[in-house]
């Protein structure tokens, strides 16, 4: 039992550092091919951490959703704009102390709500399989808000079909 | 200490045996399509040429390793890393046979049957599609960069389709984990039966997310010198190369086990059946690859997005109809 927890505290740290190192180098590049596969290791780092957590279905939905479908479809934006791949200039300075401003207050809401907030927290992690209680939770305590975002997305899809008929 | 062993000696067994698969899945390819083209093919290296893979591996190590200069130095030389990666992880949960004991050990013949085990795979090869589209941008070059951009629109758009696909199997079979769909077969009958449609639809999908002809648009050599790796050469080129071998051969193994039952058959159960199964859906890859001709882009699209996703929509409504109504 020592050498798992051991195991998996030395995996957590070195995925942390990876996923805040390639989350900095993301908001550092340059180049914004570079940028987005910072992202995608961001992304990935999230699914191991998932893993640790045995929310298995979770983590391969999230390689599954982010990594495998959203950030190609962005690289693949990204690819067809030639002349937008290296980002020219820094942004002006106005811009630059607002965005500092936001990006501390998300910090700082993030860091209260985690110190504040009591967390329920399970001594022994759960080891059985995820899918089949999430699929039975989603048909039906919680239908309502599924069905709503699958609303969500529909309108989404039609409108984005629509502006690009326009043309 | 000794499941940890069975794990790796396992995994490396698994890996040498794709390897090797893989290289005599060229020499198979190219002997049935010379077949097909009233040739001979490669019949003078080794008895019937069976030492021609290995007169290819030696010749593609040697090669000198150029890197244009024009290559992003350190996307460049991971681009095929991640494709091969990708190709090799997948195959870890394809189940080759029935749990066997030695010496009061039990070692089950799959490196892990994890209980998302079908998602797993369609998150190995959306992962593959990396190797792909990185390789094509690093290489600074129009046709790569092309090549790359027509790969991530396919795969995108047929990984739709293979998921699909499998969600008409998932219904009948009631689990996600491959072993389960084997022994949920074993029970009833294979799934091809119950699940027509869904067979064709994840055979063609599975042939596009392949990049295999008729889908081979990112490597088509008439119009992209060859696609995504036009710049690469020696071992590089090899391992993009070794990762679309083995991605095929995945894919026969993944056909083989949810819809023909895998390695169960009604007598004598066992990995040979499953490796007669993959033979057939690896003669169905050349076959095609010697009669089709490659569709063009806009007829890829189509195909996809017009025919085969309500196609898979209307299987899944109808599965779950029966099922529902069969209870």
């Amino acid at each position: 039992m020592a050498a798992t927890d051991v195991f998996v505290a030395i995996v957590f740290y070195l995925v942390a550092a990876t996923m805040i190192l390639a989350g900095a180098s993301m908001v550092l590049a340059r180049n914004m091919v570079r940028s987005a596969l910072w992202l995608v290791l961001t992304l990935a780092g999230v699914a191991v951490m998932y893993v640790l957590l045995s929310a298995d279905f979770l983590a391969v939905a999230q390689i599954l959703v982010y990594v495998g479908a959203i950030m190609i479809l962005m690289l693949f934006a990204i690819m067809l704009t030639p002349n937008q791949v290296d980002l020219p200039s820094a942004a002006p300075q106005a811009q630059r102390i607002s965005a500092a401003l936001t990006a501390l207050a998300v910090f700082g809401i993030s860091v209260f709500v985690m110190l504040s907030h009591r967390w329920n927290v399970r001594a022994v992690p759960l080891d059985a399989p995820s899918s089949e209680r999430l699929g039975v939770l989603l048909m039906s305590t919680y239908v309502l808000p599924f069905e709503i975002a699958s609303l969500l997305l529909t309108a989404g899809m039609i409108g984005a079909i629509v502006i690009a008929r326009e043309e | 200490m000794a499941e940890l062993t069975i794990d790796v000696v396992r995994s490396l067994v698994i890996i040498l045996a794709l390897m090797t698969g893989m290289a005599y899945m060229t020499w198979f390819e190219r002997r049935v399509i010379s077949r097909l083209q009233v040739r001979i093919g490669p019949n003078k290296v080794g008895w019937f040429g069976l030492l021609q893979p290995l007169a290819d591996a030696i010749k593609l190590f040697f090669k000198e390793d150029v890197v244009p200069s024009t290559a992003d130095r350190l996307l460049y030389p991971i681009a095929p890393a991640i494709a091969l990666f990708a190709a090799l992880a997948a195959f870890a949960v394809v189940p080759l046979g029935p749990t066997i004991s030695a010496g009061g050990l039990e070692i089950p013949l799959q490196v892990a049957d994890l209980p998302v085990g079908l998602l797993y795979l369609l998150a190995a090869s959306s992962l593959g599609v990396y190797g792909l589209v990185i390789g094509g941008w690093s290489s600074g070059s129009k046709y790569s960069l092309l090549g790359g951009l027509r790969a991530a629109a396919q795969l995108v758009s047929y990984e739709l389709i293979l998921g699909l696909s499998l969600v008409g199997v998932v219904i009948v079979s009631g689990s996600l984990s491959l072993g389960q769909i084997v022994e949920a077969q074993a029970r009833s009958v294979p799934f091809i039966l119950l699940q027509p449609v869904g067979f064709v639809l994840f055979m063609i999908a599975a042939i596009a997310e392949t990049n295999r002809a008729p889908f081979d648009l990112p490597e088509a050599e008439t119009e992209l010198v060859a696609g995504y790796h036009t710049e690469y050469g020696g071992m590089r080129f090899a391992m993009f190369f070794i990762a679309e071998y083995v991605n095929m051969i995945t894919v026969s193994a993944v056909a083989s086990t949810i819809f023909l039952g895998g390695w169960w058959a009604p007598f004598f159960p066992g990995p040979h059946w499953l490796f007669i199964k993959m033979l057939l859906f690896l003669f169905l890859y050349v076959w095609l690859r010697a009669t089709l001709p490659r569709l063009r882009y806009d007829q890829l699209m189509r195909l996809s997005w017009g025919v085969l996703l309500p196609l898979g929509l209307v299987n899944i409504a109808v599965t779950a109809l029966v099922v529902v109504l069969l209870g």
